[in-house]
């Protein structure tokens, strides 16, 4: 059985995340959702993207609003990843991100440094 | 003579404003804090402050201010056609071009739009007379032809059975 701050760990993730979005963008998502796989946490996001994002996707420019979001992403590498490590107390080695246009929705992955078994 | 559809200069220009505001509220999320228009003789001049969102002032202060240029300069691309038609309906006259500027480390932009001179509008609308009515005779020709064909079936058919049966 999972202990309190296991159980609350997710949630704290997806908060962090959805707060950092705000920040930076001026819109967080309207619904964040955190799963913790071992060494892997998977934060999905729902309705992440802003009004003027809408408009160049919605006209072709898909590509355009992916890099911008990547350049997003790599400057605030060390926010994301410094909230996940606080939170889970353990280091996170890799940090991806991608985003998808229909339906509105983006996924963030942090890959952890394995667990060191007790001897 | 410029037609201006709003009752003085000074409403045009505010009514130009608030489009201008207006457009970028609807497809950018957020419009500029402050716009100022001007109108002289072909050049509708708008100058917008405080139109970055906070995104894009995040990305200034990263240092990144070629992705808002970017994006910006994409949005107005995208967008162009609204814009002039707003700027066309407001002054009756046609857009010939608009331009766009950012100068993101002030949170300035410019757009410029460009009217038709009154003999070149003039003279278009003779053009797009002629266009209307060679269009029109197209029509009536290919009306012509169809009837014509039609007349010709008919015959056709009135004198295969006007045609008496041969004997063996």
């Amino acid at each position: 059985m999972p202990d309190q701050a296991e159980r609350s760990a997710p949630v704290a993730i997806s908060n962090a995340i959805v707060q950092i979005h705000k920040e930076g963008y001026g819109k967080g998502a309207t619904r964040a959702r955190t799963r913790m796989m071992e060494d892997t946490i998977v934060v999905e996001l729902d309705d992440v993207l802003t009004r003027v994002e809408q408009t160049l996707a919605s006209a072709g420019r898909q590509d355009q609003v992916r890099e911008t979001r990547q350049v997003f992403q790599q400057a605030h590498r060390d926010v994301f990843v410094a909230a996940v490590e606080r939170i889970t107390g353990r280091r996170v080695r890799a940090f991806m991100s991608q985003i998808h246009f229909d339906p509105d929705v983006a996924v963030e992955v942090f890959l952890l440094d394995p667990e060191r078994e007790e001897t | 003579m410029t037609e201006v559809r709003t009752t003085s200069r000074g409403e045009l220009l505010v009514a130009l404003s608030n489009r201008i505001v207006a457009i970028y509220k609807e497809l950018y999320g957020k419009g500029p804090v402050k716009v100022r228009s001007w109108y002289l003789d072909d050049v509708v001049v708008c100058v917008l402050r405080g139109a970055l969102t906070r995104s894009e002032q995040t990305f200034v202060e990263i240092g990144r201010g070629d992705r808002v240029v970017l994006q910006r300069d994409t949005f107005h691309e995208v967008a162009e056609p609204v814009f002039m038609e707003a700027v066309e309906e407001l002054t009756g006259r046609h857009v010939e071009t608009v331009l766009n500027a950012t100068q993101e480390e002030h949170d300035v932009s410019t757009l410029v739009f460009l009217l038709e001179q009154p003999e070149d509008a003039a003279l278009r609308a003779t053009d797009e007379g002629l266009l209307r009515q060679r269009k029109q005779m197209r029509k009536k020709a290919s009306d012509v032809r169809d009837e014509s064909h039609v007349l010709h079936e008919r015959y056709h058919a009135w004198q295969l059975s006007q045609q008496k049966p041969k004997k063996d």
